[in-house]
């Protein structure tokens, strides 16, 4: 039951990309494109989902449990950091390039465009790429922790591996090169901070 | 800069937003789940995926199947594209809403429609980098 509403709201979805223009990557980059022949038309995507979206989640905040009687899920997350924050705009470049983001991407993926399939294959590596950069520590010439290599206070389960690898490593001495925790290690010197 | 304002296609998008906006409220209130689409994407190849992440990506992907069963056009940008541009640009998207948490669907609509800070930075972050990536690409190289 519950892979049947995902697949229906899934197709919704998709159908939804595909009326609204954001599948075709030429619109999107018009829309991107405040310098030139500027389409603003993208703008009402995003306008038009939130107005639908806004009450759904007003009202997922004040239950507990879906239709189908599990627990709804939403974020934990809370800190503007510079995961966030670097991560956004990595992300801004590729959609800037190609004008796909990714369910675009995998709606075109769906009709077998190969440019849509080289993209979505590339989208999976990049996941698990991401994945290893933010599982472990990393550092920087400094002898500093790179801000992705900090484990997030709300975590994920993408996450938790990376969190709980971050912890041994900080327990077995990591904080004399500048705590692999940020703030949670004893006496550790601040990461650069690119959060508000 | 010129503002290009058609009618049908203002109204296209924002039929299209109510649609995406119905989707994501429905996974979020029968199923329980946020259509963040670069985190269900990721998720669904983990040991501890669910049949539903593989159910709602199936759901996109024969929704780009059906328009092209329906003879709808394919746009004419993915198929200029050069394959090694598309292939960066994947592997960026990849990265970034990895590290980011989120696309323009888990941020973009439900982290907004969810009013968190976090989303609305990431947002204006995205948006800002990927206009200007246009517009060095457009009007400076």
């Amino acid at each position: 039951m519950r892979a049947l509403t995902a697949f229906a709201f899934g197709l919704l979805f998709g159908l939804g990309l595909l009326l609204s223009g954001m599948t075709d990557p030429d619109r999107v980059k018009a829309f991107l494109d405040i310098g030139g022949d500027w389409n603003p038309a993208l703008a009402l995507v995003m306008g038009g989902a939130i107005a639908i979206a806004l009450p759904a989640f007003a009202l997922a905040k004040r239950r507990k449990n879906c239709l189908l009687g599990e627990a709804i899920d939403l974020p934990a997350k809370r800190r503007i950091d510079a995961r966030l924050l670097l991560g956004a705009a990595i992300f801004g470049l590729g959609w800037g390039l190609a004008g796909i983001c990714p369910g675009p991407g995998l709606v075109l993926a769906g009709r077998l465009a190969p440019g849509a399939l080289v993209f979505t294959a590339a989208l999976y590596c990049g996941a698990r790429l991401a994945e290893r950069l933010g599982t472990a520590p990393v550092y920087s010439g400094s002898g500093r922790v790179l801000p992705f290599a900090m484990a997030d206070r709300g975590r994920s389960r993408t996450t938790e591996h990376g969190y709980q690898r971050a912890k041994a490593w900080a327990a077995t001495g990591g904080t004399e090169h500048g705590g692999g925790l940020g703030r949670r290690g004893g006496g550790a010197a601040p990461l650069p901070r690119g959060d508000a | 800069m010129t503002i290009i304002l058609n009618p049908a296609m203002l109204a296209d998008s924002l039929a299209g937003g109510a649609v995406i906006g119905t989707a994501s409220a429905g996974l979020l209130l029968v199923n329980g789940r946020i259509a963040g689409i670069s985190g269900i994407f990721a998720r669904a190849t983990k040991p501890d995926a669910t049949l539903w992440q593989w159910a709602f990506l199936a759901g996109l992907l024969a929704a780009g199947a059906g328009a092209a069963l329906a003879g709808y056009p394919l746009p004419a940008d993915i198929t200029k594209q050069s394959l090694p541009l598309l292939a960066l640009a994947g592997l960026l998207t990849g990265v970034g809403t990895r590290l980011g948490g989120g696309c323009t669907s888990g941020h973009g609509v439900c982290g907004l429609a969810r009013l968190s800070p976090r989303s609305l930075a990431a947002v204006l972050v995205f948006m800002g980098v990927a206009g200007l990536t246009v517009f060095v690409r457009r009007h400076v190289l």
